[in-house]
């Protein structure tokens, strides 16, 4: 059981955890990308082309053709057109076509297809979590949303734009989004990777944050995101969405629950084994005669510089 | 066309003379924006009238790029029933004509550019549309990356029922508020610039700039005396820089430097607005206020006497304040991304940030408070606050074996607020006796108090998990979650000038949260997926009564892809919170099921369905002071209270539930190759209960019906042109008492026809 103030006890878990992956490192061996067979040669996209041709032909838009163009300067050693992601291809030419003999993405499991990916993009500030993103755990890898040669979408050969390509899995979220009050995802002012990155993070939910590693709400809500003399307390150690449902709601502001008054109340209401940080204890005023929303009087809910009950901005 | 209630005429008041309310220095963002789009959209017209040397089905090749552009000019007609409000908030489209979409691309496939190897400008909005969007890009390979992103939204929002005194109807005279007293109708504009120089080289630098306006007429109140409303037209500026540099020091390593810059403006003001404005017995203007309920008191027993306003009560002459809050925010990041050693991965970072908020402040206000028998006060003086904050995330993967991998993510976050504000109280109090608005100013006093106040919070983060994926067929993960959270809330203080400054009393709330995780996923076959994942958390502790001590996440999804056309998929997602404390026994749950199915089996023809159920409660114990008894209410119950504070202690298990079903269709028809028609429909079905504490409240949105069919057609007149034809249909109509309050339920037609042209 954990007790209070076992700060130590984290440090001792994270350190041992770390020394576990250090240890386990000097045990990991082998190349963690796919490769092709053993003693294939480069052969240079031309003669991939020779058989797939419209599969070089569709790679023209694709800012992936630059590796065709650069294979052929052979302006380093990583460059060599299609057999940068798919390998050496002489035994697969030599094989008549033999699939078994070059990397297939198609046959590859989702983390094996985004290592070979990765030997690319891991460097990307986006991308430098995916090893440890929730979708890859789920098998869900960069093919699962990217498509090289067949993308519909060309920023980021997404398969799908968003945030079609998003409820494809996501389903829920379609209809979060399809609800009277919402941001504004489906109408195209705002997108699912604006709040999530995609692959992954520190944050639970994937979720970004803002330049000083506040909540990524603050970056378009600016005026709620303080610092202030008085500050409401769960907006910072809770989050937003302690009040709000972030992607839409049925109750207006996005409110978890369609009466203000309820809302307060269900956490200003002082009881024997509440915590002492949370006065008031309720309201003075009688709800049946007025005073039947908090934020009428408490507008400055989000916090306050010249009012300790946020009557005032 | 007036679509615009007396609600948006009150706002109509904060219309700025620079166009359309933005101030000179956003007419010329707007203006470059603009003019950005427009020269875009000239090139890609003059470079459509050049003869192509080479047409292929994707663009024109022209001067070694490919061309490729659409634009799609059209007119939109609304026509609106109901609540023009509400039909605002929800959709706020306009009439008009519109640019309503346009893109320009050019590529130099080859590398060949001259000053890029890529252009690309889209955009969609234009003319008036609530949201509006332009991007852009442009790319020299191994040279430079540079984007730009504009987005303008209209955020119009009139429900009435937040802040609503809900004033009786059955009394004369009487005021319904019909609009909402912290209605918005402010305009955002965010602008993000980036710019990459030398992205794939050993070095790269990247400089970015984004800025966020918001502006625009807003209502709030006010609570002296009576709850004024108040005219608070937003007036907020972000702008943030940032400037980094990537050092690729080793193979798959890369060591980044970041500089944030962060400045925010709050020119935000507020001033006296009329709501229920009457003339005393000597002619002088004085405004009573939102509530209207004289029997509870509001402004008083007796506003009106002689068909005059009743000097004795609650009422206000005049009232603003003023503050200029400034507030910079430089943040420093080191990152150190690396893959070096085989099957190792690991990411760090380590951020320091500092913000520095200064305003002065100005508040009068000039009436009468009978309480406190204040004619005049003013309070002034500045505001100073600090957020500090230090932040270290690591972490690590290490692939011990083809399906063994061990994952660990840390996350150390500490940051403190300190404020405090120096204010100068100036207060006057009526003279003589009785006390009334018609009092001459009496004797003035003033009070220096400096205030301080302070709120931090540290928290350590870790979660570790072990993966095994023997195949391409299956997977599973096991892991622990812990979270530590200590934060440390003073109570604000008065600082004794003479005797300094003492440490806070306060609070110190810990709270550790810990829980095992188990995943697992199945590919039985390449085109079906099954995901499920399960989480529970425990925490010996809460901040706020609605933290769960108990939390459960049971998360499942099944994609099903048998073909490239043919997409099903289904979840289930059950968030279960618990807070078992004897008087709180919190119940939270948001549970959530759904199915999507997207069929395209050939160009002419494809089907999307989807359907969604939703069930969310909230259910605690609270005290409430009502002498209206919501059912189940044990009266003076309340465990513990003041009764100073709370006369009516009453104690009852409060409830809020909501259902919610959705479901959408849509069918894509091309009967002959050149017309393509679309058919949809979309539902959405609120059922919900909460506890009512006061009998005049209205449900609001708990029951509705939202329905929105939709249709389309388009006609390919030639090669590249289309005529075009939208229709959307909304009706929105809440089943739930109205009490006096407007209808809030609405209909509408939106029609839009356009020409669209290609190539």
């Amino acid at each position: 059981m954990l007790r209070q103030n076992s700060v130590g006890l984290y440090l001792k878990i994270a350190l041992l955890l770390a020394g576990l992956l250090l240890a386990a490192s000097a045990y990991a061996a082998g190349p963690q990308a796919p490769s092709a067979p053993a003693g294939s040669q480069y052969v240079g996209s031309d003669t991939c082309k020779g058989c797939h041709e419209e599969i070089h032909k569709g790679l023209q838009p694709n800012p992936h053709f630059q590796l065709l163009e650069e294979g052929k300067k052979a302006t380093g050693k990583d460059w060599h057109g299609c057999e940068s992601c798919h390998g050496p291809g002489s035994a697969h030419v030599e094989g008549g076509g033999d699939k078994t003999k070059i990397i297939s993405f198609k046959n590859l499991s989702a983390k094996e297809a985004s290592a070979q990916c990765l030997t690319c993009h891991q460097g990307g500030h986006e991308q430098n979590n995916f090893a440890r993103s929730v979708h890859l755990s789920n098998d869900v890898g960069c093919t699962s949303c990217h498509s090289v040669h067949a993308a519909k979408e060309k920023k980021a050969l997404l398969q799908a734009a968003q945030p079609t390509l998003c409820y494809q899995c996501h389903t829920e979220t379609r209809a979060e989004f399809s609800r009277p009050f919402r941001h504004r995802v489906n109408e195209g002012l705002v997108k699912c990777a604006d709040c999530h990155n995609v692959h992954g993070g520190f944050q639970q939910r994937q979720l970004h944050t803002s330049a000083n590693q506040d909540q990524v709400c603050f970056k378009c809500h600016t005026e709620k995101k303080g610092p202030f003399v008085y500050e409401h307390m769960p907006v910072k150690t809770e989050g937003c969405s302690s009040c709000h449902t972030p992607h839409g709601s049925t109750n207006p502001r996005l409110m978890r629950v369609s009466s203000v008054n309820l809302l307060c109340l269900q956490c200003h209401t002082l009881s024997a084994t509440n915590i002492p940080s949370q006065p008031p204890i309720g309201p003075a005023h009688n709800q049946a005669q007025k005073y039947q929303a908090c934020t009428m009087c408490h507008q400055s809910i989000h916090g306050s510089n010249f009012s300790e009950v946020f009557f005032k901005p | 066309m007036n679509h615009r209630t007396p609600y948006c005429t009150k706002f109509g008041q904060y219309k700025q003379p620079a166009a359309r309310g933005r101030s000179c220095g956003e007419n010329l963002m707007y203006k470059l924006g603009t003019l950005l789009v427009g020269i875009c959209l000239l090139a890609g017209m003059m470079a459509a009238q050049t003869p192509a040397n080479t047409a292929t089905t994707d663009g024109k090749e022209m001067g070694g790029y490919t061309v490729e552009q659409s634009v799609e000019l059209g007119y939109r007609f609304v026509d609106v029933t109901g609540n023009r409000n509400i039909y605002e908030t929800f959709l706020d489209q306009g009439e008009g004509p519109r640019l309503l979409q346009q893109s320009l691309s050019l590529r130099a496939p080859s590398g060949t550019g001259l000053l890029f190897d890529e252009l690309s400008v889209s955009s969609f909005g234009w003319g008036g549309d609530p949201e509006n969007v332009a991007r852009a890009r442009m790319s020299k390979a191994h040279v430079y990356d540079f984007t730009a992103l504009f987005r303008r939204d209209h955020n119009f929002f009139d429900y009435p029922l937040l802040g609503n005194p809900l004033n009786p109807v059955n009394i004369t005279p009487s005021f319904p508020v019909n609009f909402s007293t912290q209605g918005t109708e402010v305009r955002r504009r965010m602008y993000d610039f980036g710019l990459t120089l030398l992205p794939q080289s050993k070095l790269s630098f990247r400089l970015g700039y984004s800025r966020n306006r918001e502006e625009g007429p807003a209502f709030t109140s006010f609570h002296e005396g009576v709850d004024v409303l108040l005219n608070q037209p937003w007036n907020i500026t972000q702008n943030s820089y940032r400037i980094g540099v990537d050092f690729k020091a080793l193979p798959k390593t890369t060591i980044s430097y970041d500089q944030f810059l962060t400045y925010d403006k709050n020119d935000t003001d507020s001033s006296l607005a009329s709501f229920t404005t009457f003339t005393l017995p000597n002619g002088k203007p004085v405004e009573f206020g939102l509530p209207w309920n004289p029997a509870a008191g509001a402004p008083c027993a007796t506003p009106i006497l002689n068909g005059k306003a009743n000097p004795a009560c609650n009422g206000y002459f005049s009232y603003s304040r003023f503050q200029r809050v400034r507030t910079s925010n430089p943040t420093e990041q080191l990152t150190l991304t690396s893959n070096y050693f085989k099957r190792v991965n690991f990411t760090g970072r380590i951020s320091y940030s500092s913000a520095d908020l200064t305003s002065p402040y100005s508040e009068f206000f000039d009436g009468l408070v009978t309480r406190t028998k204040e004619r005049q006060f003013t309070f002034s003086g500045p505001a100073s606050v600090r957020r500090v904050g230090a932040t270290a995330d690591l972490g690590g993967t290490v692939d011990l074996t083809d399906a063994v991998r061990v994952t660990d993510s840390f996350r150390y976050d500490n940051w403190r607020i300190p404020g405090s504000w120096n204010s100068t109280e100036t207060v006057t109090l009526a003279a003589g006796t009785p006390v009334t608005l018609l009092s001459p100013l009496g004797a003035t006093t003033t009070t220096n108090d400096f205030l301080a106040n302070f709120l931090g919070m540290k928290t350590f983060q870790n979660l570790f998990q072990v993966e095994y994926s023997p195949s391409k067929r299956f997977g599973v993960h096991v892991g622990y979650r812990l979270r530590q959270r200590h934060v440390f809330k003073a109570e604000p203080e008065i600082v004794d000038e003479e005797a300094g400054f003492e440490p806070f009393e306060g609070d110190d709330i810990t709270v550790n949260e810990y829980g095992p995780l188990f995943a697992a996923w199945l590919r039985p076959i390449d085109s079906l997926r099954i995901n499920a994942e399960v989480e529970f958390t425990k925490a010996d502790n809460f901040i706020t009564r609605v933290s769960p001590q108990n939390k459960r996440e049971y998360r499942t999804r099944v994609q099903y892809k048998p073909t490239r056309w043919a997409n099903f998929s289904a979840t289930a997602n059950v968030l279960e919170n618990r807070n078992n404390q004897a008087d709180e026994q919190y119940r939270g749950h948001y549970r959530n099921y759904g199915f999507i199915a997207t069929l395209v089996p050939r160009e002419r023809f494809s089907l999307d369905l989807s359907y969604n159920y939703t069930d969310a409660l909230q259910n605690a114990y609270i005290c409430y002071n009502g002498t209206f008894l919501a059912p189940g209410t044990v009266v003076g119950a309340c465990p513990t209270f003041s009764a100073s504070d709370n006369n009516n202690p009453n104690w009852i298990y409060s409830n809020y539930s909501d259902n919610t079903h959705y479901f959408s269709s849509t069918v894509m028809l091309k009967p002959v190759k050149k017309v393509t028609a679309n058919l949809g429909y979309g539902i959405t079905r609120a059922d919900g209960n909460t506890t009512v504490l006061n009998t005049l409240q209205p449900l609001g949105t708990l029951q509705f019906t939202y329905h929105q069919p939709l249709a389309s057609l388009s006609f390919e007149v030639a090669k590249g042109w289309s005529l075009n034809a939208y229709w959307n249909y909304d009706q929105y109509k809440e089943d739930s008492f109205v009490n006096s309050l407007f209808p809030r339920n609405f209909h509408d037609n939106r029609t839009v026809l356009s020409a669209r042209y290609s190539f």
